[in-house]
């Protein structure tokens, strides 16, 4: 297979026009040759010299980015020691890899090795640097997309490089091939990758000079698949029994009714099922029950709650940021569009676009909140789905992102300003956000000045105000950034884990479990106007969705679930926990500050002390990622649950349920279903009954023994988890 | 110690490349490639010579000039009115109100030449306990945030966690006592920034202990403190709210019997870390050897009495008690209770009255007590503030913030005791030679546990950081 290549590279040099600096005419470029074989080896990796400050006196640009600096590192500095052109093999940048000398990384190059030879004929040439001639790349073409390899077998990833001139050149000798996941495919440096052993998928990513890209390589689970009775029900179906045929995998079976109505109410609400609402529902026998139930939690008020509360922390909405009004503001203007079920593309417009008096306008918040390094992170990471604050101090190391993509991007911003305004004779100390008719930002680097182009777009600009173009961008009906951001948010929302994962880490070399889905539901949600209820209708309505949460054994080896064989368990989150530990107990609690009736997911933001809520990881709405938001669980969390003031106050609440309960002196038998319904939203089992009963009988007092029985639900699995 | 799985092969950097993949976790790329890994593995770290830390954190920033630091020949303004005694190390003048820590000196050495440009109580908390700067500039905040570096102890929880066993251990590998820094605070808004997980996650929080205080302008570290005030109650659990034991235990086997009925949910991966949680709360719940830990009744009245019946004393006692009972790395809090404490920007009589005698005691008794149990050569002892104060004092007889210069003593673990590192100028203003930052004080006490301070742990966003950025370990302060 070596040999094979070799000559296909060979063929490519030749095919090169003459006359560029390029291995063509034997003059070896340090943009197109040196820098690339520095990658290849791992030099300027941020463990090595590309950290922020180099290694052993020695640094260079995180991969490779800025040619000027790292030529002027290894020709110029240190007083021209690393290298000598008179002696080339004496110089220090082949004796150090080559372990000739002491070198702390390791041996990294072999001597006699192309990569050797071409540093060497590159000093022998007389080390010339960076020139204008020096081809630039336009486009690095990795293929094929995906490769399923059964196990044992291998196969060939090709890259190639297209130039801006025309000329074309393929990299087996020239990129850098990393497998994510070697257990599962191992990769060698010329691209050939091979199954390793075990199964799954492993995304192999390929650098070329600032572009990667990647494969997807799937190495089966099994060889048969069982869809056991799956019909699909949707698109969301049937594409992933294409994806669990392609990957071997079983779907377990589906779930029954009242996990089913916990399931919805709690990704749809973050609210537990009302008892007397679940009742009804067991008791309907109608075949359409369940699309009848997806129509009601969508129209219930709680919808408004969950969805503000969620984009509240997105947009980190807080009185610290925005001041108590403006914080109202903007929570209220949350609520109102989701009451409206205004279109995402909308809602997003009027956020990006937004100008006045922020006490007023709730979307000119965004700009209240925050400085331009914010605005422009905020807009890539939460709209967008792309992570750009690697790019504000170099290039980003596993997307093709440039430091100037970034800038290009705040270029949208530089002309927002804000300003008290008292100057506008408003009292109370409200701002103004206004936009300017000049102001621009440079690149930090080069300095050059930045027309504003989105990440991933080509330059658009609007006379008036820049964030317009910006908006018209975002929402073109061509545009699937914010669909495929959304659709992937929603998707990991629902299921605890986005078709890409981490759910705002979109990008070439971080592949989706579902491609062809995550476009699907991206077209789909474009072509009905950005309706998300429509997308939450087809993620609930699917059979997927409705999976039971318990793998089949032969799905178990997927233990992250990446292909969706089950309903993986999520833990309910800090607001909605309390919610339901409230309706449980039949308490409420109380808020400062705020009027009573007032629950978690109600709250405009986190400035309401709550022990409960900041020990079960509240946000504090200071960074824009999801994953400020923490479900992992700790140690406080178990103490407080089992032995904290708060939930046994609760429990033993002198209005609360138990003691309505015994108030009413309700038997005993039907005291305990009362219970499994506000905590496990489904009846007890026969067994579970009548051994809850001998429980609840043999305790001190039936107050007491009920208030154990409670205490008990609230503290098992299957209440902490939406499964 | 703190041996990472894998260790023989290592990127160059040192971490294994496993480790940083499970730190890491999904989303991780670019990292796993196998040109990562070096050919020759790097033996290291150092074999640990500290198996526990126990660190006295004075809150507010004590005066070098009062205290291991004195210039008696500066201008009486400079020098202040207290007089310097001698102490047992050769060229170290002591404050006349350490009489009891002159007397030990040569168990100690005192780094005198502590010094960042943080001139202010939160960040630098947060820089002391991290051996990172803020990301929040002076002024633009006071509490905790999420991104955070994590403090000392939670990458010590972190680690305690990933040896073989580690998540079983019923005892928290990293405690904060009496109280989280802020809490007895005058008005207890505050929570100051620097014991905490920060970015490095929640579960990696410290387990910290809950003592009152009686009222508002109430100072239990200047007074002698009842046994019935001295709860060292787990925060979360809540005696006061609590049941009797009799019928938690009726509860938990009620869960057991409950619960067991869905173990096919047991295989997904959050459930699994939920459960180990759990059984850990349920095994401090219910366990004697940590309740026994923290139940300060148990250590005879003599001992009691050599610490100091006031809360310092006693919170310190505690540490050796925990670090007895397993924990790793102890945070003792002096919290400035009055809203100044050992920030004595006024009335500094306190602080020959009670701040100074308080921790005079406090800390002598805790090397005495741990070298007589043979803990000391294993144990690392570190008592510091954030900042000094300045030589120029303030009308009233206090002095202002001064990060620029302060003192540090560290005892056991293999520092040789009766020395001093660093000089300062003449007024006690300025480091002369061999200055230490925060950085490099991390790096030290990481170098005691063994821990590479170089090592990579995967920020949020999926970059390798290194622990400590830029320190070096003071090797020279070892035997």
């Amino acid at each position: 297979m070596r040999g094979s290549i070799r000559i296909l590279a060979i063929v490519a040099i030749i095919g090169q026009a003459p006359g560029r600096a390029g291995a063509a005419d034997g003059r070896v470029s340090f943009a197109t040759d040196v820098q690339p074989i520095l990658t290849r080896l791992g030099c300027n990796q941020g463990t090595c010299h590309g950290a922020q400050y180099g290694k052993g006196n020695f640094k260079l640009s995180l991969k490779g980015f800025d040619d000027e600096s790292d030529y002027r590192e290894i020709v110029r500095a240190a007083f021209g020691r690393r290298i000598s052109t008179s002696d080339p093999v004496a110089s220090l940048l082949l004796r150090k890899p080559t372990l000739r000398m002491a070198h702390e990384g390791g041996r990294r190059l072999v001597e006699g090795s192309p990569a050797y030879k071409t540093l060497l004929k590159w000093l022998q040439q007389g080390a010339p640097g960076p020139a204008a001639t020096d081809r630039r790349l336009k486009a690095l073409v990795v293929e094929p997309k995906e490769i399923v390899l059964q196990p044992g077998a291998s196969a060939k990833i090709t890259a190639k490089a297209i130039y801006e001139d025309g000329s074309s050149e393929l990299l087996s000798e020239k990129a850098l091939f990393e497998s994510q996941s070697p257990m599962v495919a191992q990769i060698r440096d010329d691209g050939a990758v091979k199954a390793a052993g075990a199964r799954g998928e492993s995304a192999v990513m390929v650098r070329y000079l600032s572009s990667v890209a990647a494969t997807r390589v799937i190495v089966p689970y099994g060889s048969t698949v069982s869809l056991n009775g799956f019909r699909p029900n949707n698109l969301i179906d049937t594409l992933w029994v294409e994806t669990w045929r392609k990957v071997g995998l079983s779907p377990t079976s589906t779930c029954d009714d009242a996990e089913f109505f916990r399931r919805i109410h709690l990704n749809t609400l973050s609210t537990l099922p009302r008892p007397e609402d679940l009742r009804a529902f067991l008791a309907d026998t109608s075949p359409d029950k369940r699309e009848k139930a997806i129509e009601a939690v969508l129209k219930r008020p709680e919808y408004v709650s969950a969805w503000a509360h969620k984009w509240g922390d997105l947009l980190l909405n807080s009185r610290e940021a925005a001041g108590k009004k403006g914080m109202w503001s903007l929570h209220n203007w949350l609520r109102e569009s989701f009451r409206a079920n205004k279109p995402m593309d909308v809602m997003i417009s009027e956020l990006i676009t937004a100008i006045g008096s922020p006490y007023q306008n709730g979307p000119a918040n965004f700009y209240k909140i925050g400085t331009p390094e914010q605005w422009t992170e905020s807009t890539a990471q939460v709209f967008l789905g792309v992570r750009l604050q690697c790019a504000r101090c170099h290039n980003h190391p596993y997307e093709s992102l440039l430091q100037a993509d970034y800038y290009a991007m705040k270029a949208f911003f530089s002309r927002v300003g804000k300003k008290t305004s008292q100057e506008f004779g408003l009292a109370g100390g409200d701002t103004v956000i206004f936009v300017r008719e000049s102001g621009e930002v440079s690149h930090p680097r080069t300095g050059q000045l930045l027309k504003p182009r989105p990440v991933g777009g080509a330059p658009v600009d609007d006379p008036i105000d820049r964030r317009r173009a910006l908006a018209a961008w975002i929402s073109s009906r061509e545009n699937r950034a914010l669909a495929r951001n959304l659709v992937n948010r929603y998707w990991g929302y629902y299921f605890g884990r986005g078709l890409v994962n981490p759910i705002d880490d979109l990008r070439a070399t971080n592949p989706p479990s579902n491609p062809e889905l995550l476009d699907a539901l991206a077209d789909d949600l474009v072509a009905h106007h950005y309706d998300i209820k429509h997308l939450l209708r087809t993620i609930m309505r699917s059979r997927v969705y409705q999976l039971g949460s318990v793998a089949r054994p032969e799905s178990r080896a997927d233990a992250e679930n990446r292909y969706v064989t089950h309903f993986a368990p999520t833990r309910i989150g800090a607001e909605a926990l309390l919610d339901a530990v409230d309706l449980a107990c039949g308490t409420q609690e109380k808020f400062k500050g705020l009027p009573s009736g007032y629950r978690a997911i109600d709250l405009p933001d986190s400035g309401y002390d709550s022990e409960f809520l900041d020990t079960f990881g509240r946000p504090r709405r200071a960074v824009p990622c999801e994953c400020e938001r923490s479900d992992a669980p700790t140690m406080t969390q178990a103490l407080l649950m089992i032995s904290g003031g708060l939930l046994n106050r609760k429990v033993s609440d002198s209005k609360g349920r138990v003691a309505r309960l015994v108030a009413a002196k309700t038997p005993p038998e039907k005291a305990i279903e009362e219970l499994f319904l506000g905590t496990l939203s489904r009846l007890p089992t026969p067994d579970e009954s009548r051994e809850a009963v001998a429980d609840v009988k043999a305790a001190p007092t039936l107050k007491e023994g009920l208030e154990d029985m409670l205490w008990t639900l609230l503290n098992t699995r299957e209440f902490q988890f939406n499964h | 110690m703190f041996r990472i799985e894998g260790h023989p092969r290592q990127a160059c950097d040192g971490i294994s490349r496993r480790t940083l993949l499970e730190a890491a976790g999904a989303g991780l790329f670019g990292l796993s490639l196998p040109g990562l890994l070096a050919d020759e593995a790097r033996a290291k770290p150092a074999a640990p010579r500290a198996r526990s830390v126990i660190f006295l954190f004075l809150f507010g920033g004590p005066s070098q000039l009062e205290t291991f630091d004195l210039k008696p020949e500066a201008p009486e303004k400079i020098r202040g009115p207290f007089r310097p005694i001698a102490s047992r190390t050769p060229g170290l003048l002591i404050g006349e109100h350490l009489p009891r820590l002159a007397e030990i000196s040569d168990r100690f050495c005192v780094v005198r030449t502590m010094t960042h440009p943080y001139n202010d109580h939160s960040g630098a908390a947060h820089y002391i306990q991290t051996g990172k700067i803020w990301h929040v500039p002076i002024g633009g905040g006071f509490n905790p945030t999420p991104r955070d570096w994590p403090s000392m102890g939670s990458v010590v929880e972190y680690l305690a966690r990933r040896e073989p066993g580690g998540m079983d251990r019923p005892a928290p590998a990293y405690v904060v006592v009496p109280n989280s820094l802020g809490r007895l605070q005058e008005s207890g808004q505050y929570l100051r920034p620097g014991e905490h997980a920060g970015w490095l996650g929640r579960r990696y929080e410290p387990l910290t202990t809950v003592v009152d205080k009686k009222d508002r302008t109430d100072n239990p570290y200047w007074r002698a403190c009842e046994d019935a005030e001295l709860t060292f109650a787990i925060e979360g659990l809540d005696p006061a709210q609590g049941v009797r034991l009799d019928r938690t235990n009726r509860r938990l086997s009620l869960l057991e019997q409950f619960d067991d009925r869905r173990r096919a949910l047991d295989r997904a991966i959050p459930l699994r870390d939920f459960d180990q949680f759990r059984r850990r709360a349920l095994a401090m719940v219910t366990s004697e050897a940590t309740r026994r830990a923290l139940d300060i009744r148990q250590e005879p009245d003599r001992i009691r009495d050599r610490y100091g019946r006031h809360l310092f004393g006693q919170s310190t006692l505690i540490a050796r008690r925990l670090i007895e009972a397993g924990t790793r790395f102890v945070t003792v809090h002096y919290d400035a209770c009055d809203g100044y404490g050992w920030d004595s920007h006024v009335h500094s009589d306190d602080v020959k009255d009670h701040l100074l005698p308080t921790f005079d005691q406090a800390l002598s008794a805790l090397l005495d007590d741990l070298a007589a149990r043979g803990l000391l050569d294993e144990t690392l002892v570190v008592a510091m503030g954030e900042m000094g104060r300045t030589p120029q004092p303030t009308p009233r007889w206090g002095r202002g913030h001064w990060s620029r210069l302060f003192p540090a003593v560290l005892a056991g673990a293999g520092i040789r005791g009766g020395t001093v590192f660093g000089h300062s100028d003449k007024d006690a203003a300025n480091v002369v030679d061999h200055p230490v930052t925060p950085e490099s004080l991390a790096a030290t006490i990481h170098h005691a546990l063994g821990i590479d301070h170089e090592m990579r742990l995967i920020d949020p966003l999926g970059r390798p950081v290194p622990l400590v950025d830029g320190g070096r370990p003071l090797v020279e302060l070892f035997g």
